[in-house]
């Protein structure tokens, strides 16, 4: 097996969902042994939910679970019965790092790094371990909403809109790992485990562009506008021939006049752009009417102009860019995304996600030393 | 040992929001974080205040590049030197902090550094353990290598503007620099994994980050539908496969709103219970949500998440940035800290992403004033005399005031 730089870790994954498991992915994917703790009764929720092909639930074939749980291991525990609590502490001893995205209050982190000392445990939740909120219910996009996410996204004249897919969950996962790996920097000194509380809420209000310090500033707050910067204008989605384009004017805008081959633009000054935006928003959709997507795309980038086309994931396959890198990789069939980002001395590969329990006889009997007996007893008290 | 990074030096020559995003996550848990900006295209701008900027209480001031919320925000932690690397001075005076540094952070489209003589292979012969992390739209290779985007651009290109907005709108794309903010993280994870890879084997390497496939990679499940049934998503508003029902309600007051997700049929009863209006999943959507309004619009969209929360609905207050900076919630876990910018004045800034209970961080000083840290950089950590600053400054290698 190919050495990689977390190859000497084991991970316990206790998470479901998206946030843990993106987080537990990552480190998989740099070589650290994740076994995946599932409940017997279906698994991680991810399972239920889809795509699935055909449309059809099933438990081994959900996207949205393959997607996330790449290189992984999976065990079944029921870890809150007596028995299966005290296999998850011995499971505990020979871990290095703990993923968890259970409520806050479920489980006893104190106790766990009492057990093992080193332990990195990273605790996922909406809202963080403490404060008025850490009971509340949360989902993507009430963490959105919370999040200042929402007030900035859609329509002026409709209600706030939440970016697509699970993205609150995702930044979460990938800012828990970003903090494991600084505790595991530490670790690697000192010798020290210790915990981490990752709130998605406060992941997300770390990302707005610079708003809280402008509200600090001098009491701006930034309206949602559709598709246009909150800034910088015209950086924008126009409709054109046969589809949608991001266009750019921010580098220059006098170069942006020339080549789209309106001078009369340049009537207009600089700093009224923003205040006449939809007089030239419909100057310019008149004008990219008679243009295509892709033509355009590639003509304003020979003049360094920040275009971009507003794609479909339908059209990846044939995209050349992709291509050229290589990005998709195949398995059993089906297209995932590759790595996030390409390291020139440890690059790692992809392989699927586990069966529910796939690897139980692995962990339980050759790692934890119970006999097949003792496993098949524990199936009976539904501990496994 | 104070902070995990301690000891970690990093040259950030990085630009607008993505990488500045990542070398302030590597500033917040303890590396040494120098900027290094040119006085030329200082990008916070020059003696002019920069269109669009926000300033304290709307006043540029004289030197308005000290001053901008964008930047102070994004910076803390970090220290800041002017260096003009396009002329050989400049290079000559890089090459001596590559060989005391750690990382190479960059989000140049990849022939300028190439074109400086700065690239990988370049700085490998300098210091051959050093890691490079390279930010660019597409990557550092293929067909548009050299294409030009923002993160709005990447957004569109990577599918998500196309899904992210109402069903009978074009598409909107994301309110925020989603994709800088996901791509500046992925590379400091990067780092952090290429660090411990050459504690482990003393290799340095080369990071090729591409925003569009980093911010790909988060829409595994988008990609893995369309390769199971050749269905391309749809634009669903705030619906989410997951959750029976799921939309943002008006609440009173102006542009007031409440985001509300339910699961199950026992989240929609609870939701009907608590409204006094009993909702079925059967029910027409415009029903739902014209019974949902007549409730939400008689609160503010805190007290309606408050009791929605007690009856244990998934609901989120739609909070804009003033509600979030007198947030209870974050005021109470300590999120936001008073922080005095030596130009920009005493302020609450938003602090750490999160809470590592042994090296907790904090932010240990304001964003850097232009060149603030000339003399730190050049003088006590290059060793060099003070003639040889002066001549650098004098032939414009390094300034003290940014031109633009």
């Amino acid at each position: 097996m190919q050495n990689l730089p977390l190859s000497d870790l084991k991970v316990l994954e206790l998470s479901e969902s998206v946030s843990g498991p993106y987080c537990a992915k990552l480190l998989a994917g740099f070589g650290a042994e994740v076994v995946k703790i599932e409940n017997p009764e279906g698994g991680d929720i991810s399972r239920c939910h889809g795509p699935f092909p055909r449309d059809i639930p099933e438990p081994e074939k959900s996207g949205l679970f393959l997607g996330l749980n790449t290189n992984k291991k999976s065990i079944t525990l029921n870890w809150q019965t007596r028995t299966g609590y005290r296999i998850l502490e011995k499971l505990i001893r020979q871990a290095d790092i703990l993923v968890e995205n259970l409520k806050p209050g479920i489980i006893d982190y104190q106790a766990l790094q009492e057990l093992n000392p080193a332990l990195i445990i990273a605790s996922i939740s909406y809202f963080g371990q403490d404060g008025p909120y850490h009971n509340y219910e949360g989902s993507d996009i009430a963490a959105q909403a919370l999040g200042g996410i929402m007030k900035l996204t859609g329509l002026p004249d409709r209600e706030p809109l939440k970016i697509a897919g699970p993205q609150a969950e995702y930044q979460s996962g990938l800012n828990a790992a970003v903090a494991i790996m600084a505790a595991l920097h530490f670790r690697d000194e000192t010798g020290a485990g210790q915990h981490i509380d990752v709130s998605v809420m406060e992941c997300l209000v770390s990302i707005l562009e610079g708003a809280l310090l402008s509200y600090a500033y001098d009491g701006t707050l930034r309206q949602r506008d559709g598709a246009r910067h909150p800034s910088i204008y015209p950086s924008t989605i126009l409709p054109c021939k046969d589809g949608y384009i991001h266009i750019d004017a921010s580098t220059d805008w006098e170069i942006f006049a020339n080549f789209i081959q309106m001078p009369e633009l340049l009537e207009f000054k600089p700093e009224e752009l923003r205040q006449k935006a939809d007089e030239i928003d419909a100057l310019l959709t008149q004008r990219l009417a008679k243009e295509s997507c892709e033509e355009i795309f590639h003509r304003a980038q020979e003049w360094r102009l920040p275009f971009a086309k507003v794609m479909g994931i339908e059209e990846f396959p044939s995209d050349p860019q992709f291509q050229a890198r290589d990005f998709f990789v195949q398995i059993e069939a089906l297209i995932y995304p590759g790595a996030p980002f390409r390291m020139s001395d440890c690059q790692p590969t992809l392989s699927r996600a586990p069966l529910l329990g796939e690897h139980n006889e692995e962990i339980y009997c050759d790692l934890l030393g119970y006999s097949r007996q003792d496993l098949v007893q524990l199936n009976g008290m539904g501990t496994v | 040992m104070v902070l995990p990074l301690e000891g970690i030096r990093v040259l950030d020559l990085s630009q607008v929001y993505a990488g500045p995003v990542a070398s302030r996550t590597l500033a917040d848990i303890g590396a040494e974080v120098i900027r290094i900006e040119s006085s030329v295209r200082s990008t916070r701008g020059g003696p002019q205040p920069q269109p669009g900027a926000v300033y304290p209480d709307n006043d540029p001031g004289e030197k308005p590049y000290n001053r901008s919320a964008y930047y102070n925000e994004l910076h803390r932690n970090k220290l800041a030197i002017s260096l003009d690397l396009s002329r050989e001075q400049g290079k000559k005076v890089f090459r001596k902090l590559v060989r005391v540094s750690d990382v190479v952070l960059e989000n140049f489209t990849p022939r300028v550094m190439a074109n400086f003589g700065l690239d990988y292979p370049a700085l490998k012969e300098i210091k051959p353990e050093i890691i490079v992390v390279s930010i660019s739209a597409y990557g550092q290779t293929g067909p548009y290598r050299d294409y030009v985007s923002f993160g709005r651009g990447i957004e569109a290109m990577a599918g998500l503007a196309q899904i992210t907005g109402y069903p009978e709108s074009q598409p909107l794309g994301p309110g925020t620099a989603y994709a800088d903010a996901t791509g500046g993280l992925h590379a400091a994870f990067a780092v952090l994994v290429a660090l411990r890879h050459r504690r482990q084997t003393g290799k340095g390497q080369h990071i090729d980050l591409s925003l569009r496939e980093s911010l790909t990679a988060l829409m595994g499940e988008q990609l893995l539908g369309h390769s199971m049934n050749k269905r391309a998503p749809e634009r669903t508003g705030n619906h989410d496969a997951c959750a029976m029902l799921q939309d943002c309600y008006r609440c009173q007051g102006d542009d007031q709103w409440i985001a509300i997700a339910i699961h199950s049929e026992e989240e929609l009863e609870m939701l009907g219970r608590v409204i006094g209006n009993p909702l079925n999943p059967g029910d027409e959507t415009d029903k739902l949500r014209q019974r949902i309004e007549t409730w939400t619009t008689r609160y503010d969209p805190q007290e309606a998440m408050r009791i929605l929360q007690q009856a244990g609905v998934r609901a989120g207050a739609v909070l804009d940035a003033a509600q979030i900076n007198s947030n209870p919630h974050l005021r109470e876990r300590g999120f936001f800290e008073k922080v005095t910018h030596p130009e920009a004045g005493t302020h609450s800034h938003p602090g750490m992403p999160w809470k590592l209970s042994q090296t907790p961080g904090r932010i240990r000083a304001p964003a850097p004033c232009f060149a603030e840290h000339n003399d730190y950089v050049f003088r006590e950590l290059l060793g060099l005399s003070a003639k040889e600053i002066a001549e650098l400054e004098e032939n414009g290698t390094i300034a003290r005031v940014p031109r633009g």
